[in-house]
């Protein structure tokens, strides 16, 4: 799963799951979709100088690229978390640069693992899983 | 029966497996997570996105008895949930788990003394959420027999334990609490003293275990001859005391004599031997606020002692 500059030890996040592949693919694909949108949020929260949401944001990044196992990227996002918290614009700006490089080439490696996946395991299907919300 | 023991380890069935959980948790791959992994456990899973929606679900009539906060949410976040939860009091304890990232260590300080049990960091895995949650399981199967030995001690503390009725010092209560609201009502109370006849004899042929046959049954009796209102127990140790709030002289009289014929109508088998046994009564009414416990006592025991005196399985109303 190494990719330039990317580390995403899937493997490891497979475990934490307790192996429920199913599961994994699930979240795969929630990241999919929210990563856009944090990285979009956080370039506008930058533009506003709102040091709140970048905080916030970078939280939540931080929270999910370590789960994923991106233990790179997850540092980034705890460090850009920090740069938020203590209102320190400029240092946000240019983790911010770097953090978006490592979710972007992050998010190119899981399409190419999710297809990858697909011709061995069952195809992945948008989740139906998602009852009670 | 006789020797009820209070125990505090948890009943086999009790808590049952299945937990109500709820998850409040903003992020959207942390709420498939948990409740993926909760289902497959066979909880019964809340799952909702902010703190505000968490609280209304803590407001329902049933709400779940282990809770999964996240730290950060929008609206009201975990550690204010902690406190308003806390705050609230309920007689069942909600034993809450909160989620954190990593290294946010005052994050987990500030959560505990917000009222948090226990805590789980970002990013958590499966074995270490469920052996988190064997420990909530425990707390709360804990806590649920407490309550059960909290119940049964109250009962043993009012209730005769042979026959299940009331107990002197909780029929003293009840009459003192009656006589208060009879007075209040202005209402009448009646009350019947009820003694077995000749019960040292029935012990003395067949036996204790035979009396104490005899004695079940005149309680069953006793009970099903009365309003759901009214209170029955053991005065003494063949002697019963019935309270009947709002009775008049003609129900009163209707009541003690519906009991003395159901006592006396059957045999009760005991010691391989049907057994005969009969009850005298004595019975009065008091107007309201007339007179006390102790004066309506003596009273009812002294038309006992009539009844007795004028060939016993009778009622004297005085």
């Amino acid at each position: 799963m190494l990719d330039g500059h990317v580390c995403w030890d899937a493997a490891r996040a497979l475990e934490r799951l307790g192996g429920d592949e199913g599961l994994f693919r699930e979240i795969v694909q929630i990241f999919l979709h929210e990563a856009p949108k944090h990285l979009a949020g956080l370039q506008q929260a930058l533009a506003q100088r709102d040091k709140d949401s970048i905080e916030r944001i970078a939280h939540t990044l931080k929270g999910e690229l370590s789960y994923l196992g991106v233990s790179g990227a997850a540092h980034h996002a705890s460090k850009l978390e920090d740069a938020g918290r203590n209102g320190d614009l400029e240092c946000a700006a240019s983790i911010r640069i770097s953090l978006e490089k490592d979710v972007e080439g992050l998010l190119q490696n899981m399409y190419r693992a999710l297809l990858e996946k697909t011709s061995s395991l069952s195809p992945i299907q948008p989740s139906g899983a998602h009852s009670n919300g | 029966m006789a020797e009820a023991t209070i125990s505090l380890e948890p009943k086999v069935n009790e808590p049952p497996s299945t937990l109500r959980v709820l998850v409040a948790e903003d992020d959207p791959m942390f709420r498939r997570i948990l409740q993926s992994w909760l289902q497959t456990w066979s909880h019964e899973v809340v799952v909702v996105e902010n703190g505000a929606r968490a609280w209304d679900i803590l407001q329902q009539e049933q709400p779940p008895e282990l809770l999964i906060l996240d730290w950060m949410m929008p609206e009201i976040d975990g550690t204010e949930l902690c406190r308003r939860i806390r705050a609230q009091r309920r007689s069942r304890y909600q034993y809450i788990l909160l989620v954190t990232g990593k290294n946010d260590r005052q994050d987990v300080v500030r959560g505990l003394d917000a009222g948090a049990d226990d805590y789980l960091s970002k990013p958590f895995d499966r074995d270490e959420l469920r052996a988190r949650l064997r420990v909530g399981k425990r707390i709360l199967a804990l806590q649920d027999s407490l309550i059960h030995a909290r119940e049964e001690l109250r009962f043993q503390a009012t209730h005769d334990v042979l026959t299940g009725l009331w107990n002197r010092g909780a029929l003293m209560d009840l009459l003192h609490h009656e006589l208060d609201r009879s007075k209040r009502a202005n209402a009448p109370t009646a009350v019947l003293m009820l003694d077995l006849d000749h019960f040292k004899r029935i012990n003395d042929t067949y036996g204790h275990l035979a009396g104490d046959a005899v004695l079940k049954e005149a309680a069953r009796r006793l009970t099903q001859s009365i309003r759901s209102y009214d209170s029955a127990g053991r005065y003494g140790g063949e002697e019963f005391l019935v309270v009947l709030p709002g009775c008049d002289r003609g129900q009163t009289q209707n009541t003690a004599e519906r009991i003395r014929a159901e006592i006396a109508g059957m045999p009760v088998l005991a010691a391989g031997v049907e057994i005969f046994f009969t009850a005298s009564i004595g019975a009065t009414v008091a107007e309201p606020g007339a007179t006390s416990s102790t004066e309506i006592l003596a009273v009812a025991d002294s038309a006992l002692y009539q009844a007795k005196n004028s060939g016993r399985d009778r009622t004297v109303l005085a």
